[in-house]
């Protein structure tokens, strides 16, 4: 009897998020509103809402807008960088961000060509194509040799196999090093010595400026800078990308 | 005495009386002083004490003078010139009040004549012991020079304490303030010396310091001293014949005592705090209190391209709140890009009163068509005229070229005035939520994917191990002979259990036959079931099997014929333990090999 009631549960669920799906549209019909009558906190109070337990590009990409019309540059930066990670390449949220990045007076950070390499795909498409990548030249290097293939499409195929998991190998390597990264959300943000509210700071960064995680202790997360700056920062003062 | 042998010195003489305010009777000094002063280190200095003649100095009228004798003083470096003196000192004491003046004299000096200014010194009465009680012994003063004070204003101010010289106190320290609507600096001990007030002879020691008020309003202000005052020698209370009887309504002290004693400035004095006139405030006003100045900017380099950083200097000099001035906004600056500038303050006095701030602005044209800098908005506010000073900085030409193909952003961060966002350009909303996710969590760190990944996992494994088996069976005759035996002797075996369990004598021992051969027969190339009992035989035999196994596997064969035959009777056989017998028989048949 149980196991029949897990069943209908577990049946149940893809419902019951199918259900969900529509308030979520509705809650983003309103926050679109807000923002179109200008009513910014407004619409960031919607958009945040809607973001705490599910995501989408679109609703990522506009709480960007409305954090730039408010002149909050780093929340900004922060939104449009998260909605990349749902939508890499996405032209709008691109061009949005440089935008942001010019009105905090910001460069985009320096990366690294694995870095950039993994920005022009979805990290789950790197993902599918490391893992198809890894199965098709395990089964190509072990079952020729047992079936007696010797067609030479086995050696075609096994070399796309191979370029396949090393790409997305290197995508993965990429987007590894980018998950750490962070922006600054308020200028005059304190890089403290140590992640207490007393520790004194060793600098200050502004908004918009980018930052590696190292590792969090409590609300504080110990950066690095690309300048090299390494300290503490609250989290109320510094923004994951990735959460 | 040493001679002063050196070229190219200069002579100075000074001469004074220490204290310069005596009680009659009491004793004092006067000296004068020659001092040479020497631009270089290097010469070598010999004073001769003797060589000076001062024979013309005349004491003044009723003033006892007494030589005592020369001092020679340490060399010392003064305005990065070496110096090096020579004291000739009298005790001086007077038994009358007035004023002494020992006038200018000459004396010679290896044969140059220079004047010894004249020094006035002044002798007081010492008062009666009723008169002094009806006056202070020691108290403290508190002295701003304004009334009106403003909120954010730097105003210096002192604090004097006074201590009759017939008291005998320990090492004084800075006053303390009592207060919380102030801020003050750490103080500054600016003098101490005799003073003389209605007669009497005082010690003033003067404080100095910058206070700022924090708010407006109306709030006490009130310093505090503690001191440590010490039994007089008893000279000198014969002499004031114990001026410290009744001292604040009692026996001030008594033989051997030290008394605490605390100080304080008017405890009901309240100053009055006034907010920043509003009127004719500039907007953009920048906090300056005080008195200011400035300079006209520099602008370094004056030709640059476009995107090229150009520092804008300016200077504010005067006295006020430097710490409280922000720095002033640029004005017309749309085709720069500014930066927050740098700031350095070099104060002139010790209280960061007095002295002079730089503003180092970091400025970027963004066009070539730019040919002046911007102005620089800085104002300030006087609180002795209680009115806003414009001092608005003008503008400095500038040559702005195109920038060259290729430049880029300098990477600086801006710190405040973030430009507003330019509506224009921001592309728009997004009307559809496209697809929701439940999080950012990449693929690989989800719990089902990694588990999905079992399954081509397992899917390789099978086909590999399956055709593993399948290759092994078309090329090992051996391996496909045991694997077949194995399948037909279990099928052969279950056969024979059912029958064993419907009592079927005949069909279970056939079925025994055929397990036996299937046993058997694998190990030769051959088809089990063609195996006859000589051939079984002779395999056993050739297999080394032991006499007891080939006399049951020969009893499982004949049991069937026997049967049929009437040499044995069913009733006599328990197929349940036969059946175990050969189960166990072909076990041991399988092992061959």
């Amino acid at each position: 009897m149980s196991r029949w009631l897990t069943l209908c549960l577990i049946a149940a669920l893809p419902c019951l998020a199918t259900a969900e799906q529509p308030q979520l549209d509705q809650l983003f019909v309103d926050a679109n509103h807000a923002y179109e009558t200008g009513d910014y906190p407004g619409a960031v109070a919607i958009y945040d809402s809607i973001l705490e337990d599910d995501m989408s590009a679109a609703a990522l990409y506009n709480l960007g807008n409305a954090y730039y019309q408010l002149g909050e540059y780093g929340k900004a930066i922060l939104a449009y960088a998260r909605a990349l990670v749902l939508d890499a390449d996405n032209p709008d949220t691109l061009a949005n961000l440089a935008l942001a990045q010019e009105a905090a007076q910001m460069e985009g950070p320096e990366r690294v060509w694995s870095e950039n390499y993994a920005q022009s795909l979805n990290v789950n498409a790197w993902t599918w194509m490391a893992v198809i990548g890894f199965w098709g030249t395990l089964a190509l290097i072990l079952l020729p040799p047992l079936y007696g293939w010797r067609s030479p499409w086995r050696a075609l195929l096994l070399a796309i196999c191979i370029i396949a998991l090393g790409a997305g190998g290197i995508g993965l390597y990429g987007y590894h090093q980018l998950s750490k990264e962070g922006i600054v959300l308020a200028n005059d943000s304190p890089l403290q010595l140590a992640p207490t509210t007393n520790s004194p700071a060793s600098t200050f960064l502004q908004a918009g400026a980018t930052a590696d995680v190292q590792r969090v202790h409590g609300g504080y997360a110990y950066i690095e800078t690309p300048g090299g700056d390494k300290g503490w920062i609250s989290l109320d003062l510094f923004g994951k990308i990735w959460r | 005495m040493t001679a002063l042998t050196a070229a190219g010195q200069e002579v100075r003489v000074t001469s004074s009386f220490e204290p310069s305010i005596l009680q009659a009777g009491e004793l004092g000094t006067y000296r004068f002083t020659v001092s040479w002063f020497f631009e270089s280190n290097n010469v070598s200095i010999q004073i001769d004490g003797s060589s000076i003649d001062f024979s013309q100095i005349q004491s003044a009228p009723g003033l006892e003078m007494t030589y005592i004798g020369p001092q020679t003083q340490m060399p010392n470096m003064l305005n990065s010139m070496r110096t090096v003196g020579i004291s000739y000192q009298f005790r001086v004491r007077s038994n009358q009040a007035g004023d002494y003046k020992i006038p200018a004299f000459p004396v010679t000096v290896k044969g140059k004549t220079y004047t010894v200014p004249a020094a006035t010194l002044k002798v007081v009465e010492g008062s009666p012991h009723s008169a002094l009680q009806e006056k202070k012994y020691m108290w403290l003063e508190l002295i701003l020079p304004r009334e009106k004070i403003f909120v954010g204003e730097s105003i210096p101010f002192q604090v004097r304490l006074y201590i009759h010289t017939g008291l005998s106190v320990d090492r004084v320290f800075a006053p303390r303030k009592e207060g919380d609507a102030f801020a003050i600096s750490d103080f500054v001990l600016a003098d101490e010396r005799r003073i003389e007030r209605d007669g009497q002879i005082y010690t003033e020691v003067i404080w100095q310091s910058v206070i700022t008020p924090y708010k407006a309003g109306e709030y006490p202000l009130v310093f505090k001293e503690d001191i440590q005052v010490y039994e007089q020698a008893g000279n000198q209370q014969d002499r004031f014949s114990d001026p410290f009887m009744n001292f604040f309504g009692r026996s001030m002290f008594r033989r051997g005592q030290v008394q605490k004693v605390t100080l304080s400035t008017p405890e009901n004095a309240r100053l009055t705090i006034s907010e920043l006139p509003v009127e004719g405030r500039p907007e953009n006003f920048t906090g300056a209190i005080g008195l200011f100045k400035v300079r006209q900017p520099d602008v370094t380099p004056g030709v640059a391209e476009v995107g090229e950083p150009m520092n804008l200097r300016f200077i504010v000099e005067g006295s006020g709140n430097f710490n409280r001035i922000e720095a002033p906004e640029l004005l017309d600056a749309a085709d720069w890009r500014e930066y927050p500038p740098e700031e350095e303050f070099m104060p002139t006095d010790r209280y960061d009163y007095q002295g002079r701030k730089i503003f180092d602005y970091v400025i970027i044209p963004r066009s070539e068509e730019i040919v002046h800098t911007p102005e620089i908005a800085f104002n300030y506010f006087n609180p002795d005229s209680e009115e806003y000073v414009d001092l608005t900085l003008s503008s400095r030409p500038v040559e702005i070229k195109p920038a060259a193909p290729g430049q880029q952003r300098p990477l600086i961060a801006r710190q405040d005035n973030t430009p507003a966002p330019r509506q224009a350009e921001l592309l728009p909303i997004k009307t559809s939520p496209g697809k929701w996710v439940a999080s950012m969590q990449p693929l690989f760190m989800n719990p089902v994917f990694l588990a999905g990944q079992a399954v081509p996992l397992v899917a390789l494994l099978a086909l590999v191990i399956t055709r593993r088996k399948h290759n092994r069976l078309l090329s090992d005759a051996r391996y496909a002979r045991d694997y077949h035996a194995r399948k037909a002797l279990a099928k052969w075996l279950a056969a024979a259990r059912k029958a064993a369990a419907s009592g079927e004598h005949q069909t279970f021992y056939a079925f025994a036959q055929r397990a036996i051969q299937e046993a058997v027969g694998r190990l030769v190339e051959q088809t089990s079931e063609s195996l006859s009992s000589e051939e079984i035989e002779q395999l056993l035999l050739q297999y080394k099997v032991d006499a007891q196994t080939r006399q049951q596997i020969a009893g499982f064969l004949g049991a069937g014929e026997a049967l049929k035959f009437g040499g044995i009777s069913q009733d006599v056989i328990d197929l349940k333990s036969e059946f175990a017998s050969l189960e166990s028989l072909t076990a041991n048949l399988m092992k061959l090999s």
